[in-house]
């Protein structure tokens, strides 16, 4: 009978108090690896949201253009540089953007924005934006049509081009919100403002309804007119204001209104013309990579082979979601170890119970010959086995909970709070291997701590006294 | 030829006023004795049998045995030579509540490191000595008090002792049982030559006992052998 058996079956000597303990672990892990698995859920889209939809992996600029997006401040050779840098076998892809600050107006008003020439085809190889379409208006430069421009539905709202209608898309929408309360929606008017429309639903629906379901009503009857025609004002690089009108392609939205605050997209030839930038050169030079691990390796290589060229990283663009990509493993760590930590103490006062319960027997077993160093095994290995035992149903159960909510958790109700700060309203909650290894090992440490004082009391009994005791 | 010879033997209990357990005894035993320490409770029995058994140190005398001097070893020396010198049969028999019988008989073997194969083969040998060869898988909680004290027998003869410490073994027990146990002990003291000392006060135990001993207040009063 080794000393890890004769543990194991201590362990069961009291079925319930081990019960309980083991549930209490359970639930500690269980709780702490699933919170985990959505906080580094929200961190990863954070991060592949940065990546994928607005900075790519690694940037590339003039030193001076990045001070303050001055456009004669251009990268030369593009196509000599597009070809070089597709050599590098873990680049995935490369596009060139021009890039400046514009200022669009409608009749009502005006708002800045910086805007960025792309190759729409060519840029879908390294950025996602064309999925985020805002509830499909328009297209992503798919139409012939004059200048066109896809603007962010924050944009489109600050330029007051949003429009209201009750249509069949509204009724759709709507389906969670009762018949009764729909059906007394009718117009067939089209609304200018935010204001012309609740004042509408206003006069049919009572006040309270119209309070309980005014988010409702506005999203669904939200639309944007594509085509509709808004001018520009922008500086060329010969510093001309050039003036002119375009025309809206499509309305996009992604997961970051900060960003979507700030960015629009024209096709990079319009948008080269207006800033009269040569064919060969460019403002911006984007790409993609295999694998986000080997940015510190491709940085590199573009450093030696462009030395005057200002070479930045996805944590340097974005570095709040750098930040949070590098503290990513050890926030869960942190709070498994406070989990842990927690439970530990319950632990200690467990396991001290036991030993005081087994004060004649453990004084037997050292009378008969079992030494000190088995006595104190005997009591860590029990501590650890029942540690291991909840930590092992609580990663089990973790693991289940995060693959039944792995298609997504949907807090919308939240999510203007989450998109200010480029949280998208839906987490994929997700753990790797390496983390349950960690809890496995930080369980183990758990485990021995908390048997130190318990098995310490153990083995500094007198023999001789101990089976004297009356337990 | 002795086994156990205590020299000046005094342990003293530091208390408000100190209490003098035992006070100059000087005793031998020898190999295959089947004795008996007697007295009246407080007279120092258990603490004899708790000092010659290591369990407990004089405060003045020396306890030698086989020519090792006990007090000369360190608590975990003194362990060791437990595990290979002294069996030990306590009166609330002390068995394993999460063992079998026969794993609570194998358990001091595998602490000796013995191979599994002689643990259980011995363990068997001893549980059919004790009448016992049919509970082997049984827990104590489902053993009675006798088959109880059986049972913490084989487990002290299991490791092959030079000598079994036997304290008030009979305490606990029915007449019947009793009788048994005694019956056991006596054949296995015979077959397997190893030395039996007692600490009782039971009657029934003093008319098998071959040699008894009576201590009163710390002092040896008498010491007999008894022919039967």
């Amino acid at each position: 009978m080794n000393i890890v058996r004769i543990s194991w079956k201590n362990i069961w000597r009291n079925k319930l108090r081990s019960s309980i303990v083991i549930g209490a672990i359970a639930v500690g892990i269980l709780s702490g690896t699933y919170c985990v698995a959505i906080i580094l859920g929200m961190i990863q889209g954070r991060v592949d949201d940065a990546i994928h939809k607005e900075v790519g992996h690694i940037q590339m600029h003039n030193p001076r253009f990045v001070t303050n997006y001055e456009t004669q401040y251009t990268v030369s050779n593009v196509s000599d540089k597009r070809a070089e840098i597709q050599q590098i076998t873990q680049v995935k892809s490369v596009a060139a953007h021009t890039v400046s600050h514009i200022q669009l107006s409608t009749g009502y008003t005006g708002s800045g924005a910086l805007v960025t020439g792309i190759h729409p085809e060519r840029e879908k190889e390294i950025s996602d934006i064309y999925t985020c379409l805002w509830n499909s208006t328009g297209t992503y430069f798919e139409e012939d049509m004059y200048m066109p421009v896809l603007l962010s539905k924050e944009i489109a709202e600050n330029l007051l081009l949003d429009y209201y209608r009750i249509d069949s898309s509204f009724f759709v929408t709507c389906a969670h919100i009762p018949d009764s309360v729909t059906g007394k929606l009718q117009s067939t008017k089209i609304y200018r403002s935010k204001t012309d429309f609740l004042q509408y639903v206003k006069s049919t629906l009572s006040s309270e309804l119209l309070e309980r379901y005014k988010t409702d009503f506005l999203n669904a009857a939200l639309f944007f007119k594509t085509g509709k025609k808004i001018s520009y004002s922008i500086l060329s690089k010969d510093k001309e204001v050039q003036n002119g009108i375009c025309k809206i392609a499509g309305v996009y939205k992604t997961s970051n209104s900060m960003f979507d605050a700030r960015n629009i997209f024209m096709l990079d030839s319009d948008l080269r013309s207006l800033l009269h930038i040569e064919t060969d050169k460019t403002h911006e030079i984007q790409l993609v990579l295999n694998d986000t691990e080997n940015v510190p390796n491709v940085m590199s290589q573009l450093q030696s082979l462009y030395p005057n060229l200002e070479i930045r990283s996805w944590k340097e663009l974005k570095p709040d979601a750098g930040m949070q990509a590098d503290l990513m493993n050890m926030y869960g760590i942190i709070f498994i170890i406070i989990i842990l930590g927690a439970l530990g103490f319950g632990i200690v006062n467990t396991m001290l119970m036991v030993v005081l319960e087994r004060v004649k027997e453990i004084g037997m077993l050292m009378a008969i010959g079992m030494n000190k160093k088995r006595v104190y095994s005997m009591i860590m290995f029990e501590t650890v086995l029942l540690c291991l035992i909840g930590a092992a149903i609580g990663m089990v159960g973790g693991y289940y909970l995060i693959q039944a909510t792995a298609s997504g958790i949907d807090i919308s109700s939240l999510a203007q709070g989450l998109e200010s700060v480029g949280y998208a309203p839906v987490l994929y909650p997700q753990l790797d291997v390496l983390f349950f290894v960690q809890v496995s090992v930080l369980t183990i440490i758990t485990g021995i701590l908390a048997a130190l004082y318990p098995a310490y009391k153990a083995i500094k009994y007198n023999p001789a006294d101990a089976i004297r005791s009356d337990v | 030829m002795s086994i156990i010879q205590v020299h000046n033997l005094h342990k003293t209990f530091e208390a408000a006023v100190p209490v003098k357990a035992i006070q100059g005894i000087d005793l031998e035993f020898a190999q295959g004795e089947f004795s008996a320490v007697v007295g009246p409770s407080g007279s120092g029995k258990t603490t004899f049998l708790n000092m010659i058994g290591g369990l407990d140190s004089p405060t003045e005398g020396d306890i030698i045995i086989n020519d090792t001097n006990i007090r000369s070893l360190s608590p975990s020396e003194m362990i060791d030579f437990r595990l290979h010198n002294i069996g030990f049969v306590f009166q609330a028999y002390n068995l394993i509540p999460v063992l079998t019988a026969r794993e609570n008989v194998e358990f001091i073997m595998q602490l000796q490191k013995r191979p599994q194969k002689e643990c259980t083969e011995r363990a068997m040998e001893l549980l059919e000595a004790v009448g016992l060869q049919d509970r082997a898988g049984t827990r104590p909680a489902k053993l009675s008090g006798g088959q109880q004290q059986r049972v913490a027998v084989a487990r002290a003869l299991a490791s092959k002792p030079q000598f079994v410490l036997a304290d008030e073994p009979t305490a606990n027990l029915d007449t019947a049982s009793t009788e048994n146990l005694l019956d056991i002990m006596h054949n296995l003291n015979k077959k397997e030559d190893v030395t039996f000392i007692f600490s009782t006060h039971d009657k029934r135990v003093i008319d098998k006992a071959r040699r008894i001993v009576t201590i009163e207040d710390g002092k040896v009063l008498s010491d007999e052998a008894i022919k039967r």
